[in-house]
Formats: structure tokens, sequence, C-alpha cells
């Protein structure tokens, strides 16, 4: 009977034990493959399609096979999987009501996944940061800021608040805010500066440049100059028609204005008239030597 | 117009040639306001440009500090090739002013694009060197503000009538025939001409495509673009120089001509 009995115990042992082994081996086997093949799709998709789909296929991949794979090593353990699954609906409810953010942040990935106002690799701006997309993940998007930060920003968020995808389209609009001094002649300031942007290559001939008289400021003429370039080379194109217009406008002795006040004493009068006074009377006449009264008050008054 | 065979030969030789560089060798070679220079070191070549105001002439004097691309070769070269090459882009020819044509016109046009100069050595022609454009074209957007295409807009217009002296060896004559085969009229101020697809012939010293024949259908979808593969009649008996980038199908349909306003809002 004692024979038995441990040959009975000898045989359950041996079929753990083999099933021990069963789920090592799948376990051992399958999870590396899973790794292998997110990253082969990953890259494969990627390289044919896009990153985005390559990010969404290689994760679909992944989190299938997660659940094929624990399905199995359950299965091989002995549990039922009935009522577990039943088990894990009211888990599922329970950690529902206890983590609504969770699953706020989860349910809003799939709309933005699906929406596709932004895809991985876009630029975009969202509450003043801007970076590019680096992944679209179940509770949040990563963001790579310019300046090599990391930024987080959960789905939901992402889902209630305007972000501007900045690369979206496949050219950019460049303006250039521009004052003039009201002495100049605006039509030759106009034919400056389209020369200037039809100089530079990467400025797109078409859609024209453009120039918009904005409005007469307290000390300059606002002119808004814009002009078109491949989103690839917006910031060239903003910094070659900046340090062109400015290059151009020092060559051809066009006045760039900075705020001024001059002093009236009256309605019609000239300048208010104004002494310089030192106590260095070696100093004043130094610097006023042989300049009229009217000259020192002019130079006081610029 | 077209100069005898042997002179074309060898007046293409000169502008296109093929020659020896030996290790530690400079060469410098001008095409148009092009000038290249070469340098060759063990199995690297080093290339460098510049460009000036001339369209002949001697090339430019090597500057003092040459901007120099460095490039590794899978073996060491003697023999290297220069010729032309059609711009990597479509280019957008202008009319100079609105064009239209009344139903069941046909017309024909040349307008002249400037070449690219492409290197390679003279065994390996799949081996490209460097590809440098004799004229540095500006970008231009051809399509609407959400899709289109990136062109090159070339300064060169339509032109009905072409004279000897539009003929430069940094220009490739580009003839259009243009045919509005619709019941309606056809008005556009500008046309994409699919240089990828068109091939490069010699003639003395001129460069001539294929022809491009555009059929217009009615719509801008259903107009069909026929490339020749053949020199035009006007140089007869030219030599191919270089093949289309793109292999050439028979006709394609995309989009060709841009009408008045296709920006309503410009650029705002």
């Amino acid at each position: 009977m004692d024979f038995l009995s441990s040959l009975f115990e000898g045989q359950i042992a041996e079929e753990r034990l083999f099933v021990l082994l069963r789920v090592l081996i799948v376990l051992v086997a399958g999870l590396p493959l899973l790794l292998v093949l997110r990253r082969f799709l990953n890259r494969y998709i990627s390289k044919h399609y896009s990153p985005h789909y390559g990010m969404l296929g290689s994760k679909l991949v992944f989190y299938v096979g997660t659940v094929i794979l624990l399905i199995t090593v359950l299965n091989e353990l002995g549990f039922s999987l009935t009522p577990l699954l039943g088990a894990a609906g009211i888990l599922g409810i329970a950690i529902g009501f206890a983590s609504q953010t969770t699953a706020s942040n989860v349910i809003s990935g799939f709309f933005l996944v699906a929406e596709k106002s932004f895809v991985v690799g876009d630029v975009i701006s969202v509450g003043g940061n801007v970076g590019v997309v680096y992944s679209i993940d179940t509770l949040s998007v990563k963001i790579r800021m310019f300046d090599n930060r990391f930024l987080r920003v959960p789905n939901e968020t992402m889902i209630k608040s305007e972000y501007i995808n900045i690369t979206r389209f496949p050219i950019r609009r460049v303006d250039c805010n521009i004052s003039v001094a009201y002495k100049e002649d605006l039509s030759r300031v106009s034919e400056i500066l389209f020369d200037v942007a039809a100089k530079l290559p990467y400025s797109l001939q078409e859609p024209p440049p453009l120039l918009i008289f904005d409005k007469f400021g307290s000390s300059s003429i606002d002119l808004l100059f814009v002009s078109w370039a491949r989103k690839e080379n917006f910031l060239k194109l903003r910094n070659g028609l900046n340090m062109g217009i400015k290059e151009r406008f020092d060559k051809e002795g066009i006045e760039i204005p900075f705020p001024h006040v001059s002093v009236y004493a009256g309605s019609a009068t000239k300048p208010l008239p104004m002494d310089l006074i030192s106590s260095d009377k070696s100093m004043l006449s130094t610097s006023a030597q042989g300049k009229s009264r009217s000259e020192i008050t002019d130079t006081a008054t610029e | 117009m077209v100069a005898s065979n042997a002179g074309a030969m060898s007046m293409t030789q000169s502008i296109w040639p093929t020659f020896t560089l030996k290790d530690r060798d400079i060469r410098r070679h001008r095409v148009g306001p092009l000038t290249i220079f070469l340098k060759r070191f063990l199995n690297e070549i080093w290339v460098g440009s510049t460009r000036d105001d001339e369209k002949s002439g001697e090339p430019a004097e090597l500057p003092d500090k040459p901007e120099w691309m460095r490039m590794a070769l899978p073996g060491e070269f003697d023999e290297y090739r220069i010729k032309p090459v059609m711009p990597d882009r479509p280019v957008i020819i202008d009319t100079e002013h609105s064009y239209s044509f009344v139903s069941q016109t046909r017309t024909r046009v040349f307008s002249r694009v400037p070449v690219w100069v492409r290197i390679t050595p003279e065994s390996r022609e799949d081996l490209v060197i460097a590809e440098i454009p004799t004229v540095v074209l500006s970008e231009t957007w051809f399509g609407g503000f959400t899709e289109g295409e990136l062109s090159y807009a070339v300064s060169s217009t339509a032109r009905r009538i072409l004279t000897e002296d539009l003929l430069e060896p940094h220009l490739v004559v580009c003839p259009m025939e243009i045919r509005n085969n619709s019941d309606s009229e056809l008005k556009f101020e500008k046309v994409c001409l699919r240089v990828d697809r068109l091939s490069i012939f010699a003639s003395g010293d001129a460069l001539w495509s294929d022809e491009t024949v555009i059929n217009y259908q009615g719509t801008d979808s259903g107009t069909d673009t026929e490339m020749k593969g053949a020199c035009p009649p006007e140089a007869a008996g030219a030599t191919l120089l270089s093949k289309p980038r793109t292999p050439v199908r028979k006709t394609i349909g995309l989009k060709t001509f841009r009408r008045l306003r296709d920006f309503h809002i410009p650029g705002f």
C-alpha cells in the first residue's frame, strides 16, 4: 500500500515537473521570440510605411502575443479559463472604478491614434512646449523637446487640450515683422524685400511672398513680410530672410527705427532747446569745441 | 543648326569629357557658370565647385580654401566621366503671361533647363561620385497648401521660336507640344515639366531633350503627358548623352498645369 502511494506521489511529482518544464519552455522560447518579432515589425513597418504604423503594429503584436502566452501558461498549469475570465471581469470593473484616470487615458489613447491628428515623428506644440512626437503609448504621448528634454503628456490631457501640429502640411510660412522709418520710400522697401526672398533658393516662388502694410506705429511704419518654405527649411528661411533684410537695409541706407521721443513745447514749435551742463568745464569745452549752441542743442535732442 | 557628327562629337567631348585623373592630380572643368574641381587621393575623390557670372572660357581658379566633398570609392579608378543629367525634381516653366488655348488647338514651345553635372568613374557609371547643378534653382511648390510637389522654378519662359544665341552648353532645350483636345478652353500660367523622365541629346555644343507631348482632355487629372524618347527633329542626328532618371512609361497622368489663382488667398 505504501509502495503504491509512493509510486502515485512520484507520478504526480513527475507530471508536475513536466508541466513546469513545458511552461518554462513556452516562456523561455515565447518571450524572446515576441521581443524579436516586435523589434523586427517595428523596423520593417517603419522603413516601408511610417514610424507611426511601425509603433502601432509592433505594439499590437506584442500585446496580443503576451495575452496568448499568458493563456497558454495558465492552461498548462491547469487553470480553467472560464471562471478566471469571470473573475477578471469583476476585477476589471473594480480596477476601473479605482483607476478612472488610467482608464480615461487608455481610451483617449485609442481616440488619439484613430483621429491621427499627429503621428510619430511630427513636431507638435502642446501648452507652449514644442517637440517631436516620440511615441503614442497606452497612457501618454511622449515628446522629445528640442532642448532634448523629455515631455510626457497624458492622453486625456492631449484629447482635452489644443495642440498645434507644426509639420502636418508640407510647406510653412515664415513671417517677418519689419519696421521702417516714416521717411523711407515704401516702394523701394518692397522691392528690396522681394529681392531678398528671391535670392534665397529655399524661399519658394509659389506660393508667392507677400508684403502687408501692418500699421502706422508710434515710431515706425510696421510691415509684415511673409514667404514660404518647405517645412524642413523653415528655420533656414527665417534666418536667411531676417539676416538678408538687415544686410540689405544697411547697404541701401534704409533705417530700421527704434522707439524714440521728441519733446515739443507747443503744437508748432521746434524741439525744446536744451543745454549741456557739466561741472567739468574742460570736458564741456572739449565736447562742445567748435560747435555752435544750436548744434549742441540738436545733439542733445537727438 | 546641327553641326556635323564628327565636329559635334569633339565639341561634346570638350564639354562632357572622359579624362584621366592620376593619384594626387587636380582637374578643373567649366560647364557654363559652374567650375568643378576634382582631386584624386588613392581611392578617394575630392569634389569642389564654384560659380561665377561667366558662361564659357577658362575654368575658375581653385579657391584658397575650397570646400571639398570627399568620397571613398570601392577601388582606384584612373578614368572619369562628366556628363549632363536633368534636375532631380520637376521644373516649373513660366509662360510669362496667362496662356489660353481654345478648343482643339496645338502649339509647340521650347524651354531651357539648366543641367546638373554628374561625375562617375568611366568604367562604373552606376557609381555616382557627385551631381552638381550648373545653376542653383529656386525651389517652388506645385500644388495646393495641403498637398503638392516640390519643384524647381526656372527663369526661362516657354518660347515659340528658338534662335541660335539661346543655345548654351549648360542649358538643355526641352521642346513641348501642348494639345488641347477638349471642347473647353485651357487657361494656365505655369507648366510642370517632368524632366526626370527626359533623355539628353548632344548636337554640337547644344543639349536637347526628347519632346514632351501634353494632351489636355478637359480636366487636369485627365491630362496625359507623353515622352517621345527620341531626339527632336531640330537636333536630328544628335547623340544620346544621358538616359532619363526615372524609367519612361509611354504616358503618365499627373497634374501639369498651374492655373490662374490656384492659391485663392495668396499665402495668407
